[in-house]
């Protein structure tokens, strides 16, 4: 065992602890290219963009997926080192998501009964939750490689809070290509596409980050 | 490229009002971790910022110092099965070796370490279940084989045996021993010495050496 010590000691070379930002952001910077760029080839922004930023559902569909993936990411800063609790990023993030169904849940009350379905549903359903999937890869792959330089005790979770990240970036990336603007949509199926890429990063995480 | 050479001297270093103190706190109560006074955390946190900024002599000191907190923290925990507790001890060290930038410094260091120790002692549980419970089934149906599944069913059974191994020792032996890649190319793609990766590999088959014989005695 003075032997492994000797042997430890001999290689040490400066490894400066580094902020999670500085360790997570250049990677899932890099990695959003890829995302932006399909939704600019394969899907192009709406069609009445100049229409649609003058309206709030477009800044909604930007915002609380924004403000996910902040609060998640506090949390995976906070994962990613032993010894430091969650945090109350992922609550923030549960807030802001609950906060959305709710709002969801009220637009569609205040609607005729005839409409509510059609707004519920709206047109592009498949082509949200596989693009907000597809678009949370390559930000899940720049996110793993990063988590794994980093020592995340609890994997399961900080994959959880990473799929977070990459999904909540994700469906702000597709908002801006989506034509969807009824609350009850959005809450409903960007919502659900975060989680799903949320859950198959916590699942596939303890894989990933063993160290 | 081995140690034996370069020897610092090994507590002499640090100031002699500091260490002994050190000392006692570390290898004191058993289960430690409660117990450890916010200035003995503070001391170890100096050790730690100066060894991420690579001085050796701090960096040995943290070590030792360490290594007597995990002996306490694993033998305890593991009192009926010492070899695995010793086990454990080496295995921690190794992670605060490779995850040692991990280490905030705004924050106190002993939850980080016993986060590192839980983490190892929770894995060490998970691959202790699996060694249990994982044989029996494989057992019946290697009776007789062509030699065409042969080959498949050996990969197979070593990549099994590989997945409960520690993952850095698993990883250094799948490159240097499964895919031909030197040690040096391992060190360079892993991020870790190459005497780092020795160790690894030589733990790992003796740690796979062991899995196997239990195996055989089980039948």
């Amino acid at each position: 065992m003075t032997r492994l010590i000797d042997d430890l000691v001999e290689t040490l070379e400066p490894a400066p602890s580094r902020p999670a930002l500085a360790v997570f952001g250049p990677p899932l910077a890099i990695a959003s290219l890829v995302p932006l760029a399909a939704m600019l080839l394969v899907l192009g922004f709406r069609a009445d963009m100049a229409l649609a930023v003058t309206g709030i559902p477009f800044w909604v569909k930007l915002a609380v997926p924004a403000i996910v993936a902040g609060a998640a990411g506090l949390a995976l800063a906070r994962l990613s080192r032993p010894g430091s609790p969650a945090g109350s990023g992922l609550m923030i993030a549960a807030f802001a998501m609950l906060a959305l169904l709710a709002a969801g849940l009220f637009s569609l009350a205040t609607l005729p009964e005839g409409l509510r379905l059609p707004a519920l549903m709206g047109s592009s359903l498949q082509k949200c939750l596989v693009s907000i999937s597809a678009f949370g890869v390559p930000f899940l792959v720049a996110g793993f490689w990063a988590l794994r330089r980093m020592a995340p005790v609890r994997p399961r979770l900080a994959g959880f809070a990473l799929g977070l990240v990459a999904g909540g970036l994700s469906a702000a990336v597709y908002a801006l290509s989506c034509g969807e603007d009824a609350l009850a949509f959005i809450a409903s199926w960007y919502q659900l596409g975060m989680l799903i890429v949320a859950s198959a990063s916590a699942l596939i995480a303890p894989r990933i980050v063993r160290w | 490229m081995l140690a034996a050479t370069a020897h610092l001297p090994s507590l002499s270093a640090v100031p002699a009002a500091h260490s002994p103190r050190l000392q006692r706190v570390a290898t004191g109560q058993a289960g430690g971790e409660a117990r450890v006074s916010g200035e003995a955390d503070a001391k170890l946190r100096a050790l730690m910022v100066l060894a991420q900024g690579g001085d050796r002599a701090a960096y040995r000191d943290l070590l030792e110092i360490t290594r007597a907190q995990l002996c306490v923290y694993f033998r305890h925990r593991l009192r009926e099965d010492p070899a695995s507790a010793d086990d454990l001890i080496q295995e921690t060290l190794i992670a605060i070796h490779t995850k040692r930038a991990s280490y905030d410094a705004r924050h106190p260091f002993m939850p980080w370490l016993y986060a590192i120790a839980r983490y190892k002692l929770i894995d060490h549980y998970r691959r202790f279940k699996l060694r249990r419970t994982e044989p029996e089934d494989a057992a019946g149906e290697i009776a007789d084989e062509t030699d065409d599944t042969r080959a498949a069913m050996a990969r197979l059974d070593l990549e099994t045996l590989l997945s409960r191994l520690p993952a850095g020792q698993a990883e250094a032996i799948r490159r240097t021993k499964l895919n031909g890649q030197s040690v040096s190319e391992t060190a360079s793609e892993m991020n870790i010495s190459e005497s780092l990766v020795k160790v690894n590999v030589h733990r790992g088959l003796k740690a796979a050496a062991a899995l196997v014989g239990l195996k055989q005695t089980d039948r």
